[in-house]
């Protein structure tokens, strides 16, 4: 189980959490402006990369905040959290094959 | 069917469950751990509208004279309490049965700085106490309650059987557990088996 | 004679305290401070179990978690626990065991004839034998199970019951063992909260079993104090009997403790079992190292051990394994279980050494002691069926591939062997450590660290006692720095520093003829894997270790390969010519070694397995004798049958009391979220479909929820409260997700929006009453609310006082008819229901559950979000495209343009009616246009929902069929099982379409 570092609350245990995949993915500011393609890319598609990724949590069963992780896919290690609008903490990012 | 027995009662979502007396392995000591219900206390949440946490801090001080606790903490003043539920959200909860008095009041007090919502009907209040409640806590989540990182008055927003509940120490050897109604007897019973082996008291 | 092979002195045992037990049915006895493996062979037992595929005879072959053959099951009935090691079992009064995998009995067992017939077991027999015809598979599988079987499960529930707790700690030691006491003294003394937990009843792990010397006292003494001093500090948790098995991310740790077990009286009341989930900030690891066993012609049999297990019997249980023994080794240090035994007055028949030029310390001890030492020489051959009577030992060449010169004969009955150590790298391995060949030790010993963990003492892969006991103490207190507290270091005690080298890394001792012709050679006692099994799957083209481990079933047993993995990569090398270090390792997972599943489930077991979320109106439901359905984590009135009433005849009263007269639903579990601030209308106008801006206070309106892939994921009504201030209803059971869609827009997408939620779901207790006679009800409960269809419109709210408390009517129907549902607060739902039921009686009010609920509903065409839809549906497929508004965005409609969302032909929402009235379709029946004898047909759409209605007089469904809204009066055909059921494609509105009753 994952010791997630809740920018609000502090370290807790995975348990407390829900996974809300990729971050810094804007929604498109006029949907109806962009292709069916961007859209579906927008909808449908994220880079699930195998590695350093940053990605969105919400601390569901504590103080209901989303926020991003920037997580090792791989090894779990956990670069920082940081609060929705806050820019990432710069880390030496990494994928593996 | 044995639910077909249950009572009758809209008293407590505890009735068909709560049976006086000392049960599990009740030691020498005698029970590690009593439970209560804490039917006695009413429940508001808040949480600052955009006038921002300092107008809201302002008017619980000078309105209610207690300071808006910051993560993981409580205040306690005469017959309220504040915890901190989340980012600028709190539960106030008092020492009397009145539900609408407790709304009127934080409204009154608190004004345009924050969005006030009843909880007295909605969350339901469980209270362990004990010399063996941390044996019992160490069960039931895997916060830690160690009193190096639970120090009397932190409380939490946490996880127990699956549902969410607020941990809340209030004494040395007294915690108080908020959950939704619903869950209530679920968590109870969650609870009381997890002080089995300690035994437990319902008075 | 009872405990004929015990010492006279000596031992860790209790020789006041004389324990009775049975195995196989006999009696015997032995000491407190036994295992039943030391007491077994106090007795001369020393056959014990048949191995797993060929049966053949086996003996206690180790002193601990490695042991591969002496697999036990203990006690009986329900509580009966199978494929306990008898090295790790504690002996108590009465405990009766039994060997496994022998039928009919130990001593003559039938599938002994597996072992003359092993050519037709090679590895990977079952690939090769099981195959065809697959239908015989049923035949096989009872075949094999029957054959293979080791223990027995219980068929009974488990009696015990099993406790689990989380605990923290700055340092978790594993193992306490010199290096493993070492750091838990060095972390405690700085003032960290320590956990420090063994496998064993005993602290001391090696120190038990040798004769070596801590700071001029016996190194039992020095382990003793250390004890003492852990135990007086009130931050070191001290767990016995219990073993660290898991190691997971961020140092999140398993461990299995013994509760009762060892106990003659279980205690009553008490668990028997505890898993700790323990978070530790720093892990020191100090598990120790397991000795390796050689490879050499008929290696299985009864009496043949591992020279330090061999040792500990001597030293620790006061125990001669034999009386006449021979050493079999590669290095020097296995010379001090020779040294030991002839101490105890055990005949030392030879010493076999593998190595050319057998020299070292303890070697020489040896020679000095007056043991013969028979360098460069191997065990050729063993004899002895049920216990090893003589064994033929040769010199061998200098490559040592063969044997070079004639064998000699020598009689034992004990065969002490030793092939090296293998540090137990298992928990660093677990932690995505990584490993390290060390050629030196030729074994995997521990390189770089993922996680906060460090290793000492042997499982580091070093040996003399000063060096471990060093290391131990520096891991202490480098884990307690890193925790962040300060130390002073402490001096280091004083002790030998002897270590188990020389050695000669020699993975096959050479019989007489190759492997496979003659004898086994096993490298894997437990799966009952030879050398011959690891050179076939090479000549079949397994080279990976991955690929030769699961096709010969290497170290796949309960000991998970802990004595036969490095040993099968040895063997594997020298077959192919390549170094160990490039043939890769296999990683190791937990656990360690077993759990009881009554550990892992704990107590979340039975009622606790999944909580149970109950209305205010509960226990009125439970005394009607309602049956429940759960729906999210509510448990809801499903219906509420009378008596000799079944579920069909009681949903076809409640259905028509609803609809003549009058029906009582607890409607309390819909999700509630109160929505407050300025831009509450745009938010509400983003997230649904349809427009918000101009609902009024006391007005209520519908929406629909889409994800942002444009289906459908909730849909409900929200009440427009006040200025600023909405009430949102979602599906009982997508509250939680519901909740978690708003926030996420809110925190993550529009932070701008004054907006803020807050769940009440359940504040409410919500009685729904709706049949013609609802009003009528209701304006008998209130004074001060006008229920005037002209005061009150379909679709608004009035707040008033009902049966004497506050409430807030809500005008809405979800049963096509006239209907209200009352809200008041939690407290007084069950006040409230009493005094509608009490009311209601002259209209023969009837309480309905959700099975009649959803018979109303769908009679009027009335989706339920899961049961219409399912992730995949639009609002377009249901025909609700009204719903969307072209003058706004709102979360899925970007999707909703898409060219597959455009297709005409997708599946639509309809109503189907069989031709015969008296057929209910199943729900989920798949549905054509065009029938064929057989399938495959080309499939158009599938049931959704299917009732018998009485309010129709006849069975009908909801379907989602393809171009379906276009297909209204067209037929489809649902094939079923000996019937083919025609259907009429429908409008799905059956019930009132014009929505007069909805709104009288």
């Amino acid at each position: 189980m994952l010791l997630i570092p809740c920018p609000y609350c502090g370290e807790r245990a995975e348990n407390e959490f829900s996974y809300g995949g990729e971050a810094h993915k804007p929604r498109p500011e006029v949907p109806e402006e962009i292709s069916d393609a961007t859209w579906a890319d927008y909808v449908f598609l994220q880079k699930n990369t195998k590695g350093t990724y940053y990605e969105r949590w919400i601390h569901s069963h504590g103080c209901r905040r989303w926020f991003n992780l920037v997580r090792d896919t791989l090894t779990h290690e956990i670069h920082g959290a940081y609060r929705m609008g806050e820019a990432p903490p710069k880390v030496d990012e990494k994928t593996y094959v | 069917m044995p639910e077909a027995t249950e009572p009758l009662t809209a008293a407590s979502p505890l009735a068909a469950v709560w049976e006086p007396g000392e049960h599990g392995r009740i030691g020498p000591q005698g029970p590690g751990v009593t439970f209560t219900e804490r039917r006695d206390l009413t429940l508001a949440s808040f949480q600052a509208r955009r006038a921002g946490v300092e107008a809201l801090a302002g008017a619980a001080s000078e309105n209610l004279g207690l300071a808006l606790p910051g993560p993981n903490d409580s205040t306690a003043g005469d017959g309220l309490s504040l915890i901190w539920v989340g980012l600028d959200r709190w539960l106030a909860v008092a020492a009397d049965t009145n539900g609408p008095a407790l709304l009127q009041r934080l409204g009154e007090a608190l004004g345009e700085t924050a969005a006030v919502a009843d909880q007295s009907h909605g969350e339901y209040v469980l209270q362990l106490e004990g010399p063996q409640v941390r044996d019992v806590l160490m069960r039931a989540t895997p916060v830690d309650v160690h009193p190096t990182a639970f120090p009397v008055g932190r409380v939490v927003s946490t996880v127990m059987n699956h549902t969410s509940v607020q941990l809340w120490r209030t004494q040395a050897e007294r915690y108080l557990v908020v959950v939704h109604r619903g869950f209530a007897r679920d968590l109870f019973k969650f609870l009381t088996t997890m002080s089995r082996d300690v035994g437990y008291r319902l008075p | 004679m009872a405990q004929r092979y015990r010492l006279d002195k000596g031992g860790r045992i209790d020789r006041d305290r004389p324990v009775d037990f049975t195995f196989n049915g006999r009696a015997y006895q032995g000491y407190a401070g036994d295992t039943l493996g030391s007491a077994l062979l106090a007795n001369g037992v020393h056959l014990v179990g048949r191995s797993f595929k060929y049966h053949r005879p086996r003996g206690i072959f180790s002193a601990g978690a490695e042991e591969a053959n002496a697999l036990v099951q203990v006690g009986e009935g329900a509580a009966t626990l199978a494929d306990l090691k008898a090295t790790q079992v504690e002996l108590y009064e009465g405990l009766s065991a039994r060997s496994v995998n022998c039928y009919p009995s130990l001593d003559f067992d039938i599938g002994e004839v597996n072992s003359l017939a092993s050519k037709l077991f090679p590895a990977g027999f079952y690939y090769k034998t099981f195959m065809w015809p697959q239908a015989g598979w049923p035949m096989y599988e009872r075949f094999i199970r029957k054959a293979a079987g080791l223990g027995e499960a219980p068929l009974e529930p488990d009696p015990d019951f099993y406790d689990k707790r989380y605990a923290h700690a700055d340092v978790l030691v594993a193992g306490a063992g010199p290096a493993g006491l070492a750091a838990a003294l060095a972390a405690a003394r700085s003032g960290a909260r320590v956990i420090l937990a063994d496998e064993q009843h005993e602290l001391g792990g090696s120190l038990l079993s040798g004769r070596d010397e801590v700071d001029g006292k016996p190194g039992s003494d020095w382990a003793a104090e250390a004890e003492r001093e852990l135990r007086a500090n009130e931050n070191v948790r001290i767990l016995p009997r219990s073993v660290v098995f898991g190691y997971y991310d961020h140092n999140w740790i398993d461990i299995l403790e013994n509760l009762s077990d060892h106990l003659a009286n279980k205690p009553a009341d008490a668990p028997r079992q505890r898993m700790w989930k323990v978070r530790a900030n720093q892990v020191v690891l100090a598990t120790g190292a397991i000795e390796r066993p050689l490879v050499f012609r008929d290696n299985d049999r009864p009496g043949i051990m591992l020279a330090s297990a061999a040792r500990s019997y001597v030293n620790r249980w006061a125990v001669r394994p034999g009386e006449s023994a021979v050493l079999f080794t590669n290095n020097d240090g296995a010379y001090a279980a020779a040294l030991d035994m002839k101490a105890a007055g055990i005949k030392i028949a030879a010493a076999v050494d593998l190595r050319a030029e057998a020299e070292g310390e303890l070697t020489q001890a040896a020679r000095d002691a007056g043991i013969e030492v028979l360098a460069g020489h191997g065990i050729a051959a063993t004899e002895g069926h049920k216990r090893v009577r003589r064994v033929k030992v040769a010199p061998l060449s200098a490559d040592g591939r063969s044997l070079a010169g004639e064998a000699r004969t020598l009689n034992c009955d004990l065969v002490a062997m030793s092939g090296g150590w293998n540090p137990t790298v298992h928990l660093h391995s677990q932690s995505r450590g990584k490993l390290r060949f060390d050629a030196e030790l030729a074994t995997f010993v521990p390189d770089r660290a993922v996680q906060a963990e460090r290793s000492a003492g042997a499982c580091n892969g070093t040996f003399g006692l000063a060096d471990v006991l060093g290391e131990g103490f520096a891991a202490g207190e480098a884990a307690a720095e890193a925790a962040g507290f300060s130390v002073e270091k402490a001096p280091r005690p004083q002790a030998g520093n002897g270590k188990f080298l020389p050695a000669r890394w020699l993975w096959l001792t050479p019989s007489s003829k190759p492997v496979g012709h003659g004898g086994k050679h096993f490298v894997d006692f437990q799966n009952d894997v030879t050398a011959a099994d690891l050179q076939l799957a090479l000549r079949e083209g397994y080279t990976s270790v991955e690929h030769v481990k699961r096709y010969t079933t290497t170290g796949m047993g309960t000991d998970q390969g802990k004595t036969s993995n490095v040993n099968a990569l040895g063997v594997v090398s020298e077959f192919r010519g390549v170094p160990i270090e490039e043939l890769g390792v296999t990683t190791f997972r937990p656990p360690y070694t077993p759990v009881t599943f009554g550990a892992w489930g704990g107590r979340d077991v039975g009622d606790l397995f999944d909580p149970i979320r109950r209305t205010p109106m509960h226990s009125w439901h439970a005394r009607a004798g309602a049956e429940f359905e759960n729906v999210g984590m509510w448990k809801r009135p499903w219906y509420y049958p009378k008596a000799g009433e079944g579920m069909h005849e009681a949903v076809q009263r409640e259905s028509k009391a609803a609809r003549e007269s009058l029906g009582i639903l607890d409607a309390t579990t819909l999700g509630r979220i109160d929505i407050q601030g300025p831009d509450s209308a745009e938010f509400l106008n983003r997230v649904y479909t349809n427009g918000w801006k101009t609902l009024k206070p006391g007005a209520i309106r519908y929406g629909l929820m889409l994800g942002e892939d444009g289906m459908v994921m909730d849909d409900g009504v929200t009440a427009c409260l006040g200025e600023n201030h909405y009430l949102m209803h979602t599906t009982s059971g997508g509250a939680a997700e519901v909740l978690a869609h708003l926030e996420e827009y809110l925190q993550t997408e529009w932070p701008e929006l004054q907006v803020y939620l807050t769940t009440v779901t359940e504040q409410y207790a919500t009685a729904a009453i709706a049949g013609p006679n609802a009003r009528k009800l209701l304006a008998e409960l209130t004074d001060d609310i006008d229920v005037d269809p002209d005061a009150f419109p379909f679709m608004s709210w009035r707040e008033g006082t009902v049966a004497g408390v506050w409430a807030r009517v809500m005008r809405i129907s979800f049963s096509g008819d006239l209907s209200f549902e009352i809200n008041v607060e939690a407290h007084n739902g069950l006040h409230l229901w009493q005094t509608l039921m009490n009311a209601g009686e002259k209209y023969n009010i009837t309480p309905y559950g959700t099975e009649t609920m959803h018979v109303l509903r769908a009679e009027k065409g009335f989706i339920i979000v899961g049961q219409e839809t399912d992730g995949t549906v639009t609002p377009v497929d249901l025909g609700m495209e009204k719903l969307c508004s072209t003058k706004k965005d709102f979360i899925g409609k970007r999707s909703l343009s898409r060219p597959d969302m455009q297709d005409p032909n997708r599946k639509q929402f309809v109503g189907l009616l069989p031709d015969d009235p008296n057929e209910v379709l199943e729900e989920g029946a798949q549905l054509v246009e065009t029938v064929k004898s057989q399938p495959p047909m080309d499939m158009v759409g599938h049931v959704t929902s299917s009732y018998m209605s009485p309010n129709l007089g006849r069975g009908f469904a909801l379907a989602l069929v393809k171009g379906g809204l276009h297909k209204h009066g067209q037929k489809v055909y649902a094939p079923m099982p000996g019937k083919t059921i025609a259907c009429t494609v429908t409008s799905p509105v059956f019930f009132d379409p014009e929505g007069e009753r909805l709104r009288a």
